[in-house]
């Protein structure tokens, strides 16, 4: 059942791919995609590539896919391991959504992070009361890692 | 996927699969429209008292309440009062059932609320309460339209689908998968159409798409979130119980106490969450003497005055001997425990141990005294609190021994079953003047000197005093027993109207507003 549906959502993203976003199969497993952000140009992530790896459950679309940063990034939402903090990975997740919807809402979760529910909280608190130096260490993190 | 198996205990809401949501076949159940109300007229339920009817035992008040005052509510009864709301609903607002449960469930159960705001505001609710059209609907499985892929397993090769009004159509196998997973995460009646279009899937079209297990865990949802929906109704605390009860009078009425007691005997408040019988104490009383008990602070006292902190790493030490240099034994500090200082220098010169600053030492002294009386009248009443609690367990002991008593009194042709079945009754009673006894002393501990209060405390003695007699009385050995049966009797009477009026006078102190307590 969730193979046709990971297909279906492949063969779309081949069509009408997003704009900044791309993603696709590792290997020959379908239910293990990687995929790739470019940072947002209205943020401090801009100019860098962020890898992330998809790990579809298999009764995908019930549960919600497994995504994880493979690359580094400084972000409040965001831990060292790459876990994200993003409510339609977990409690809000409906089958409607797509790796196509998560990855826009990754997107914007970049530009718009949300200090108030932190995974890191120290980025958190700096993103409230220091706003240029989260900006700095962001864009520093940016440019060690994701370029 | 619809399973009609008659055993389910769920089964007399399970609806017809053809749409036509017909209530009619519920008739009863709307005619029960009142049914917790009419209690009054109806004689205690004989299980409530069963085991005490017989002429010889003795009438014991299991609760504050009347039996007319609760009602023990069974799953099927809980069921039965949501048909009941829903049908009312329906038939005053003319909406089909299952908008109705729905605008009831938007707003906790509040019938007349429900209506008025239908009547008032109209479609508007049905939106918010997740009804996106009012064309008619039914729930029915079908065959899917011509070019129909499933936006969920992006097949398009099934045979059934099914949409709700919103129009989203997937095919049955994922529609119950994903209901599936909603149910078991607790989902009732805030499940979503799967496509996230804010259409709340509602229950005829659950009961369609659901096996018997999913309904019956669905149904258990709803009636727990019913439950809470009522500030009159509790969920029984005994554990596995499953059994709610309801109160027929206002819990929010702080001059009443509903102590509330299920089938299973368990006794819990309706008001609070203190799940035994806290009568005399009004339920703020009783969670102030809870919290007294859990709070530290006590035990803060009692080492503030029996213990001097190591002047070093700061642990308690209690002196065990007359030798004031005190070698801590976490730290290895040693110290004088007169003033605290370096013990090396009580050797040497410099040593001031005994120049006296009378200031200091009356000050000390007073806080001290002051320290100690309020420890003392905390251990004065947790010690007679605590000691009911501990003769209660003990004599849990005593009535296993009762039925052997009352087998060895047949055996030996003392006394037939019928005629010992006092005994057990005036255990009742026995346990129940300690359950009480023992929260007169957290009700004292708070109540402050008033002309009144000597009244209580003449009623606590005189209870505690005829309690003890009674618990005595259980002391007997067997043969002596069928002589003593008058004084039993006599005891338990007594207990029984010295309880009531024990209470009845704490009552009418709340109810009038007259106890001061202290703060």
């Amino acid at each position: 059942m969730a193979l046709k549906r990971i297909n279906k959502e492949l063969s779309d993203l081949g069509r009408d791919p997003p704009s900044s976003c791309s993603a696709g199969p590792v290997g020959q497993d379908l239910f293990h995609w990687q995929a790739t952000i470019m940072g947002p140009s209205d943020s401090p992530y801009s100019g860098g590539v962020f890898f992330l790896s998809i790990h579809f459950p298999t009764d995908y679309p019930f549960k919600p896919p497994k995504v994880t940063f493979t690359t580094r990034i400084y972000h409040p939402n965001v831990n060292t391991n790459g876990s994200i903090c993003l409510d339609i990975l977990k409690e809000n997740w409906s089958p409607a959504l797509t790796i196509s919807k998560v990855l826009l809402s990754i997107c914007s979760m970049l530009t718009d992070p949300n200090p108030d529910d932190p995974l890191v909280p120290d980025i958190g608190h700096l993103y409230k009361n220091d706003r240029a130096r989260y900006d700095a260490t962001a864009k520093e993190w940016t440019k060690k890692y994701a370029v | 996927m619809t399973d009609t198996d008659e055993s389910s205990q769920f089964d007399e809401e399970s609806y017809p699969s053809d749409g036509s949501l017909d209530y009619d076949s519920e008739d009863q159940d709307m005619e029960d429209s009142q049914f917790w109300e009419e209690d009054e007229e109806m004689e205690p339920s004989s299980d409530n008292f069963g085991a005490m009817s017989h002429s010889e035992a003795i009438q014991v008040d299991h609760t504050a309440l009347a039996a007319s005052s609760q009602r023990v509510l069974e799953p099927e009864d809980l069921l039965k009062g949501q048909a009941a709301d829903v049908a009312r609903v329906s038939e005053l607002t003319a909406l089909e059932p299952w908008r109705a449960e729905l605008l009831l469930w938007k707003d906790d159960w509040k019938v007349d609320h429900v209506i008025t705001k239908y009547l008032e505001q109209g479609e508007k609710v049905l939106r918010e309460a997740g009804m996106l059209s009012d064309d008619p609907v039914e729930f029915v499985i079908s065959k899917p339209r011509p070019d129909f892929m499933c936006f969920l397993c992006c097949d398009e090769d099934k045979a059934t689908s099914f949409k709700l009004a919103c129009g989203h159509e997937c095919c049955t196998e994922c529609y119950s998968h994903y209901l599936r997973g909603k149910i078991q995460e607790n989902g009732s009646l805030d499940i979503t159409c799967p496509m996230n279009c804010k259409e709340i899937v509602p229950k005829p079209a659950v009961m369609l798409l659901t096996d018997k297990k999913l309904q019956a865990k669905y149904q258990s949802t709803l009636c727990t979130r019913y439950v809470r929906a009522h500030n009159d109704m509790k969920w029984c605390p005994a554990p596995d119980c499953g059994k709610a009860v309801k109160a027929n009078i206002s819990v929010t009425d702080e001059s009443v106490i509903p102590i509330a007691e299920c089938n299973c005997h368990q006794q819990f408040c309706l008001a609070c969450n203190i799940d035994e019988d806290h009568l005399p104490c009004p339920c703020k009383v009783a969670a102030r003497w809870l919290e007294k008990l859990r709070d530290e602070s006590e035990t803060m006292t009692w080492m503030s005055v029996n213990t001097k902190p190591c002047p070093k790493c700061t642990n308690p030490i209690e002196k065990n001997g007359g030798c004031n240099h005190i070698n801590c034994t976490q730290c290895g500090n040693h110290f004088c425990w007169v003033c605290l200082g370096d013990w090396a220098k009580h050797g040497s010169s410099n040593y001031q141990c005994n120049m006296y600053s009378p200031e200091q030492a009356e000050e000390d002294q007073k806080s001290v005294n002051a320290k100690r009386e309020q420890l003392d009248r905390y251990m004065f009443f947790y010690t007679r609190y605590n000691n009911h609690r501990d003769s209660a367990k003990l004599d849990e002991k005593t009535y296993k021994n009762i039925t052997k008593t009352m087998e060895t009194l047949q055996k030996e042709g003392k006394m037939t079953w019928l005629e010992s079945r006092f005994l057990p009754s005036s255990f009742e009673i026995l346990r129940q003047s300690r359950q009480t006894l023992l929260w007169t002393y957290a009700f004292a501990f708070f109540l402050d000197a008033q002309p009144e209060r000597e009244i209580f405390l003449k009623n606590q003695e005189d209870l505690e005093l005829h309690t003890e007699g009674l618990s005595e009385l259980f002391e007997y050995k067997w043969d002596r027993i069928p002589g003593a049966k008058v004084n039993f009797l006599d005891k338990c009477s007594y207990l029984k109207s010295r309880r009531q009026k024990l209470v009845e006078h704490v009552m009418k102190g709340m109810e009038e507003r007259n106890w001061k307590f202290l703060n």
